[in-house]
């Protein structure tokens, strides 16, 4: 029962007003405080100044000889130059052939025309016209590539920037809109902003977060903690046949973060065995429907695809799922690797098909060749592949002065 | 013929004095109060648990339970990981998860019902402080009910809420002064009850010890400040106006005393294990864009179960105010309106406007009735008041009655023959009524309370008798067959389920079950609840979306989500594998078979058959978000028939 009512005597008045100044003061401070740690925590990561380089790491010439690897790079130099070269194929060739890349046909557009074309409005409208909307475009989060808007434009998200971060961009390189001056940091800007973890099309944004990101973690636009294990584990969540070109780029994505991992840490001990063992068993189904000679196509997993009106022919198909195999397993580790005679026959059959194909086919199907051509030179340990290309014509010039 | 001996002769004759003292002679006034609280617990506990959120908490506490440690993030949906929260109801999931440990449902039922019940007791306590009159105090439990009706019936951690908030009013009406309450009574007061003289101790250390458990036990802590905050403001700007000076503001005692009390409280709503960010995020929560998808967050609409309850009480007011002569005071008027402005944009604020209304409509209301008495009375003088007050045995710190004065002769006439018709004492009585007959009421009182006792479940564990099969504790809505299926034939992988089944499918599910989403929609990623709602609803696209999710099991609704049911009905890639009334179970017909292709990379872009992104903000390439505002419910179901479980 509580009669007793308690009536204290009245604060001093200097004092009360110290006392309700401080409390609400500090509170408030306090609250500002905390509010600006938490917004902090949003902030986006800063970007490494240079990307990581992921090297290859093998150099087997029992699956492609070096005349063999000549013929197929001379077959697929990117003989874009002309009138409106398809942005779709100057990114895939550009990661194909590296930004130092340069050709002795004259058709052929070269590593800086490559990058010039997908970084310089002034270069895009030279080749585009004035009437074609610009590739880049200014936004508040950064610069924005234009996407899926036809052949002037990327044809996957964050495509392109990935693309600048596996030939070494770094981020300082200028970045030209239509109506400013950027950096190749704001188009990084603009990826880690708009990222999702669940968006449809991730694999890429993966690729720069490894390559271009020291941190281990950032916050998301959701408010969501963006691990690198957590990222793994979205590349493993759906069905291998699951993704684009059938699934191969999330096997490849999830190879360079396991080379990333194996210098910066940025996987845990679990979820590294995870990516292991879920490489193996792409490796497993591979294995399982390699084709009599050597290839596979869209049903490499098992897993078929009910609808095929939108794929590419059967040919294509076959390039495809045969050139990603053999290029994500030229950055794996050994442990995920099939059989030798596997590769062997991949390497053969892509070889073959390629040295034989017209220059008509090769234009329909350049971005998967990019892919086939790539594997090739990184199992003989290049990634700048254009230096053999230059390497055998100066051998030629060279036998040619000779003779005269 | 038994003649008595001389010795029981004479006790024969001794007057009887009764063992308990005056104070419990109880009226018919009391044994149809006591009648009320006893109707009112028996259907609480026999109101069913519901099929949605309840059991998110009671997962989370016996997850803590069982791994000593705060949840950090929620444990049985993936695809919130890495979504940081304060979890600001921990304590009640406790309490929940481990009166569940011991006794199963039921026990949470009782829990229900007796917290439930105590709030409305600790309102009624209030209200006759406020009033004076017990037949108000009554009144007000019941429209209390009736403009909370929406919310009455949800047994989650808000209950405990709701006590609190009903405990804090109690403390701040009862832990003034006694004299300033008496005015209050009589309607005279300029002074709000909390005294002038001072605060009791029990609102000085009640107040921040009830703040302490609060903020532990439930998100509504906030709204516990916010009735503080406005008494203090109310306060500061009556002094204001009083002193005209700032230095007499901060000189005014009773500015002093709501000042330091406020803060104290405040400082108490800091120990908890979040610290600060409790504050923040209970803040920041309703800010959350996923909400307004939710039915329970929607703005009011007059039009709706919540409008109508709004308008009752908006009429009630504009009646009490117009007969009453109380002065209206500030903090009333703040009161009012910042509950008011809380609710219009959410209609689940209803449940805290509803007694915050009662706490300013009841000291108006009882002047009302004084006066209305009085010009009844001289219409019909034998008219016994409704709400007279009782007599002053009622309790040791009872409202002493209202000075005989401040009433007509006739109505003072006409109390003394109603209590000499019913036995009550009265101060002006002469003779003393039969002792049995005084007790009546008490014995009535007993009765019913034992009778209530026995037959409400609580009484089981001590009376013995049989439980209540599951199916009359749980909810009708509660898909028990669909997880007692799932236990049977235990799917791989996530499972899709409509969210306000989701806490139940990961509860009563097979162990170790993950669903796409629960009631927990605020730590959904906006791309995981937007994807859910494409789902949900059956829209275009929602095959890719379960792809993209990797999910192979899928559960719908029959009764709210037709078009998803008939979307997997008219697929061949999905094929249902059990059906009842409630709902159906699908699954993938192949796991190695994918519905739809992703798009693979085209030779052509001009040739993909995938629709550009439309938003490039989204980044997808599936169709867009859903834009038709329709509800996706959480503890309530949009149909009007679930809106009120019982």
């Amino acid at each position: 029962m509580n009669a007793v009512t308690f009536a204290p005597k009245t604060w001093p008045m200097w004092l009360f007003a110290i006392v309700q100044v401080l409390f609400w003061a500090g509170l408030g401070a306090a609250s500002v405080r905390r509010t600006q740690e938490l917004e902090g925590a949003k902030r986006l990561p800063p970007p490494r100044t240079e990307p990581l380089r992921v090297r290859p790491q093998y150099d087997f010439d029992w699956i492609i000889t070096d005349e063999q690897l000549r013929r197929v790079l001379d077959q697929l130099q990117p003989r874009f130059r002309g009138e409106k070269p398809r942005i779709n194929y100057v990114d895939h060739a550009l990661r194909f052939w590296g930004a130092a890349a340069t050709f002795p046909d004259p058709q052929a557009l070269s590593g800086k025309d490559m990058r010039d074309l997908l970084t310089k409005h002034s270069k895009f409208r030279e080749e585009w016209g004035a009437k074609t909307p610009p590739l880049l475009t200014g936004s508040p989060q950064g610069v924005k590539v234009r996407l899926r808007e036809g052949m002037a434009t990327a044809s996957h998200v964050d495509h392109t920037l990935a693309t600048l971060a596996e030939c070494g961009t770094p981020v300082d390189f200028p970045v030209q809109t239509a109506s400013a001056q950027a950096t190749v940091k704001s188009l990084l800007a603009q990826s880690l902003r708009e990222f999702s973890l669940n968006q449809t099309e991730y694999e890429w944004s993966a690729l720069i977060f490894a390559l271009y990101l020291p941190q281990k973690k950032w916050i998301s636009r959701e408010g969501q903690e963006i691990t690198f294990d957590l990222l793994a584990d979205r590349l493993m969540r759906q069905r291998y046949s699951q993704g684009v070109c059938f699934g191969n780029h999330r096997l490849y994505t999830l190879t360079i973060l396991l080379r990333v991992d194996e210098t910066e840490g940025i996987l845990t001990p679990e979820s590294r065995q995870r990516a292991i063992a879920h490489l193996a068993e792409a490796t497993r189904r591979l294995v399982e429907s390699q084709a009599q000679d050597g290839s596979w196509d869209g049903g490499w997993s098992g897993e078929q695809s009910a609808n095929t009106e939108a794929a590419p022919s059967a040919l294509g198909q076959r390039i495809l799922a045969t050139g990603h195999a053999l290029e994500w397993w030229a950055m794996a580790p050994t442990e995920v690797h099939p059989p030798r005679e596997v590769m062997v026959r991949a390497a053969q059959w892509l070889y073959t098909a390629i040295d034989g194909m017209d220059a008509a086919t090769i234009q329909k199907n350049y971005t998967f060749l990019s892919h086939a051509g790539r594997a090739l030179a990184l199992w003989r340990g290049c990634d700048e592949p254009a230096q053999l290309l230059e390497a055998e014509t100066s051998d030629k010039d060279q036998a040619a002065s000779i003779t005269d | 013929m038994y003649t008595p001996s001389p010795v029981h002769s004479d006790l024969a004759t001794l007057p009887l004095k009764p063992l308990l003292d005056s104070r419990w002679e109880l009226g018919w006034r009391h044994v149809a109060a006591c009648a009320w609280f006893c109707l009112l617990f028996l259907y609480f506990n026999y109101i069913p648990l519901f099929h949605s959120d309840l059991w998110g908490h009671v997962h989370y506490g016996k997850w803590m339970l069982e791994h000593h440690q705060l949840v950090d993030q929620d444990p049985f949906m993936p695809l919130v990981q890495g979504m940081h929260s304060a979890n600001n109801a921990w304590l009640s999931q406790v309490i929940m998860a481990q009166l569940h440990a011991w006794g199963g449902p039921h026990y949470l039922s009782n829990l229900f019902a007796v917290v439930a019940v105590g709030a409305y007791l600790v309102h009624a306590r209030t209200f006759y402080l406020l009033s004076g009159r017990l037949g108000l105090a009554v009144l007000g439990t019941m429209l209390l009910l009736a403009i909370g009706w929406s919310r009455h019936a949800i047994i989650r951690p808000e209950i405990f809420g709701n006590l609190c908030f009903a405990l804090l009013f109690w403390l701040v009406v009862s832990g003034g002064d006694r004299s300033a309450d008496r005015n209050a009574a009589r309607g005279d007061s300029t002074e709000d009850p909390a005294t002038a003289s001072g605060f009791g101790w029990r609102l000085w250390i009640g107040a921040p010890l009830l703040m302490l458990a609060w903020v532990n036990l439930h998100g509504s802590f906030a709204v516990g400040l916010v009735f503080l905050g406005c008494h203090a403001v109310a306060v500061a700007v009556e002094e204001g106006w009083r002193t005209k000076s700032l230095t007499g503001l901060l000189q005014s005692r009773r500015f002093q005393r709501w000042a330091i009390l406020l803060q104290l409280c405040v400082a108490a709503t800091l120990i908890n294990p979040y610290g600060l960010d409790m504050l923040l995020e209970t803040w920041r929560f309703g800010k959350n864009p996923n909400l307004k998808d939710v039915l329970e967050w929607y703005p009011l609409k007059l039009i709706d179960m919540e409008g109508l309850q709004f308008g009752l009480s908006a009429v009630l007011l504009l009646v009490a105010l117009r007969w009453s002569r109380r002065p209206v005071r500030l903090v009333e008027v703040l009161l009012f309106t910042v509950f008011l402005v809380a609710m219009a944009p959410t209609i689940r604020m209803i449940a805290w406007y509803a007694p915050v209304f009662l706490f300013v409509w009841t000291p108006h209301a009882a002047d009302a009735w004084r006066h209305l008495e009085r010009r009844l009375r001289t219409y019909l003088p034998s008219l016994e008041s409704f709400a007279q007050p009782p007599a002053a045995t009622m309790a040791d710190d009872a409202i002493k009655p209202a000075d005989a004065s401040a009433v007509p002769q006739a109505a003072s006439e006409a109390t003394r023959a109603a209590d000499q018709d019913t036995g009550a004492t009265s101060p002006v009585e002469n003779e003393e009524p039969r002792p049995a007959i005084r007790f009546a009421g008490t014995l009535a009182c007993g009765l019913l309370v034992w009778t209530t006792f026995a037959f409400s479940p609580i009484s089981q564990p001590i009376l013995g008798g049989k439980s209540r099969t599951l199916d009359r504790v749980h909810s009708r809505g509660t898909p028990l067959a669909i997880t007692k299926y799932l236990r049977e034939h235990p799917p791989g992988g996530m499972i899709f389920g409509p969210q306000w089944w989701g806490d139940w499918l990961a509860w009563d599910g097979p162990p170790g079950t993950q669903v796409f989403m629960t009631t927990h929609v605020h730590l959904a990623p906006s791309t995981v609840w937007k994807d859910y709602l494409r789902v949900a609803r059956g829209l275009t696209g929602w095959q890719q979306t379960l792809d993209r999710y990797a999910i192979d099991t899928l559960i719908a609704d029959k009764t709210l989500q037709p078009a998803l049911v008939d979307a997997v009905r008219g697929t061949d890639a999905w094929q249902v594998i059990h059906e009842d009334t409630q709902g159906v179970i699908a699954q993938r017909k192949s796991a190695r078979q994918s519905a739809e292709p992703e798009p693979t990379d085209p030779a052509d872009p001009a040739e993909s058959t995938e629709p550009a992104a439309e938003s490039t903000s989204e980044r997808a390439i599936e169709p867009t978000e859903p834009t038709e505002p329709t509800s996706e419910p959480v503890a309530e179901p949009v149909s009007e028939s679930e809106r009120s479980p019982a």
